[in-house]
């Protein structure tokens, strides 16, 4: 009796299975399944997120994620700089130079690096920059570029502004992102902007940088002097004679610096003003260096760029 | 010639069967559309980059096609079993070569004008420009790589199967173009047999480089001089010519029957 009852609900269940839609039935396991996939995505991530981390739990795929993206973000800083020589990479000593095959080669893709200049060119670089910047978001460097083509030859400074405010929420006291903002600042006219700028510098300074290694000393010479003439401009005699002194303890020796402090130390008027040394050295600061080797770099308008003659 | 292009004519069939061509396009369409909408540091859009971009993904997909179609031609006709009622027809074993590559060829030189053509079109539409005589330059040698690519395909599926010939195509192609032109570098701290074998392999394997005009047309140098690209041309089409011909002498005695097929 008990075996045949049995039966009964067993073959009711298949009846009632045979005739529900199979579309249905898809479409509810789908549904439970999407709910199981959400529940355990958001177990994981809670887990994860309460998880200790510890200086060593980065995994070995994570650490090859990381350096992937530095190695990539780097190749496109290199793209860039490609390209700001019109697609002329850096040149290789070769074994030999003159066969057949590099003759074609020469000219198929020139070999002859030349410089992008004007605003429309120089935005070319633009897209390398930042890529490298989202690739990598911890490159100074490619901010650094960026800003300095953006505030210069394109003449957007707004928005150089606003890739180094970028940079320092990525790179937090970094005291050459803050020391070139002051300088885009100062070029702007903005000059208690700029003295603000030059601030958070000589602090990001002090908490970053290493007081035994000579160039980050030579960066502390740069926003000193850039504040000293500010400070002083603005009247804060005081305040300049403090900078003066503490650049002056910075080698090199600066002669014309010397003679500064020892006018201010006095009372007397300075020669050159800090306004005239401001300019001078904003001008200075403006124009493009190339770090490559090579020599006789020409523009797009045919001038020869000598780095020699264009260095600090 | 009627044979050979009734053999090609069946490459394009199958071709347009095939559904290779339309997803490389899309993903072209799709690359170029997230380039151009990037917006660069505020700058607006730069096409610059879009059509560096544009052509590299023109000469990688190009190479991906040229190498699965090229290196399947044979080895498929041989394992469905159709090489022998084709053989059985009035073909010579030399124009069924020959078909089958001007068939691939001209597939895959058509798919390229595409890339290029859609490549052109992005970058205009958003106001960049090519120049007309170098971007002609660049496709004509860019059909001429691709002619090379083909032969070779076709030349190693004599004698592989289609995975062990587009892998070993693959690698010789990426070798040629990336290894063979560095080789004046990496000969400097060589010495001995190294050195000797390192020349012998610089003048032997083909110069994909010599091919490549993407860095003057992106960068607008303009065309190259005519004379050069003849002499470009033409080591194109005697590479061609070379690989086919090892093509048709592995092919011509390559006995089949019934029991070689999977």
């Amino acid at each position: 009796m008990k075996l045949k009852c049995e039966s009964k609900t067993r073959s009711e269940t298949c009846t009632a299975l045979r005739h529900t839609n199979p579309q249905s039935l898809a479409t509810l396991l789908v549904c439970v399944l999407l709910i199981c996939a959400f529940s355990l995505a958001c177990q994981l991530i809670a887990v994860s997120a309460s998880a200790p981390q510890t200086e060593n739990s980065q995994s070995l795929a994570g650490a090859l994620v990381a350096d992937s993206r530095v190695a990539i973000g780097s190749q496109f800083y290199t793209q860039a700089d490609v390209y700001f020589h019109r697609g002329v990479p850096h040149s290789k000593a070769h074994a030999f130079d003159d066969d057949i095959f590099q003759r074609v080669r020469n000219a198929v893709t020139p070999q002859q690096p030349m410089h992008l200049s004007g605003a429309s060119d120089i935005t070319e670089i633009m897209p390398w920059l930042d890529l490298a910047t989202r690739i990598n978001p911890q490159n100074e460097e490619s901010y650094l570029v960026a800003a300095f083509w953006l505030a210069g030859q394109a003449k957007r400074p707004d928005l150089a502004l606003h890739v180094l405010n970028n940079a320092q929420c990525n790179i937090s006291y970094s005291y050459t992102i803050q020391c070139e903002k002051g300088r885009i600042l100062l070029h702007e006219g903005k000059h208690d902007l700029a003295l603000q700028a030059f601030n958070a510098a000589n602090a990001f300074w002090n908490v970053k940088a290493d007081a035994s290694n000579s160039d980050d000393l030579l960066d502390k010479g740069k926003f000193l002097l850039y504040r000293a003439l500010l400070l002083e401009v603005a009247g804060k005699q005081q305040a300049a004679i403090e900078d003066l002194k503490a650049l002056l303890s910075i080698p090199p020796d600066r002669p014309a610096m010397q003679i500064r402090l020892q006018q201010l130390s006095n009372g007397e008027p300075t020669q050159p003003s800090a306004r005239d040394v401001l300019q001078t050295l904003l001008r200075k600061h403006a124009k493009p260096k190339c770090t490559r080797d090579h020599e006789g770099h020409t523009t797009r308008t045919g001038n020869v760029h000598d780095d020699e003659n264009d260095s600090d | 010639m009627r044979r050979i292009r009734t053999v090609a004519n069946i490459v394009w069939l199958e071709m347009l069967r095939r559904k290779d061509l339309y997803v490389l396009l899309i993903l072209l369409v799709a690359l170029l559309f997230t380039l151009l909408s990037l917006n660069i540091f505020g700058l607006g859009s730069v096409v610059g980059f879009v059509k560096d971009a544009g052509l590299i993904a023109a000469w990688l997909f190009s190479w991906i096609l040229a190498v699965s179609v090229a290196s399947r031609q044979l080895p498929q006709e041989e394992s469905r079993g159709t090489i022998l009622p084709l053989l059985a027809k009035p073909i010579r074993r030399g124009e069924l070569i020959v078909g089958k590559w001007l068939g691939t060829w001209s597939v895959v030189s058509v798919a390229v004008l595409c890339f290029y053509l859609l490549t052109a079109i992005m970058v205009w539409s958003h106001g960049g420009r090519f120049e007309l005589l170098a971007l002609t330059q660049a496709i004509m040698l860019h059909f001429a790589v691709l002619g090379i690519v083909s032969a070779l395909a076709i030349a190693l599926s004599v004698r592989f199967h289609q995975d062990a010939t587009a892998t070993l195509t693959y690698v010789l192609t990426a070798t040629m173009y990336l290894i063979v032109p560095r080789i004046p570098e990496i000969i400097l701290p060589a010495q001995g047999w190294r050195q000797t074998a390192l020349y012998i392999l610089y003048g032997t394997l083909p110069h994909f480089e010599l091919f490549d005009m993407r860095r003057r047309v992106v960068h607008q140098y303009g065309p190259m001089p005519w004379g050069f690209f003849g002499v470009t041309l033409l080591y194109g089409a005697t590479l061609i010519s070379i690989l086919l011909i090892i093509a048709w002498m592995g092919f011509r005695r390559k006995h089949f029957s019934r029991s070689n097929q999977d």
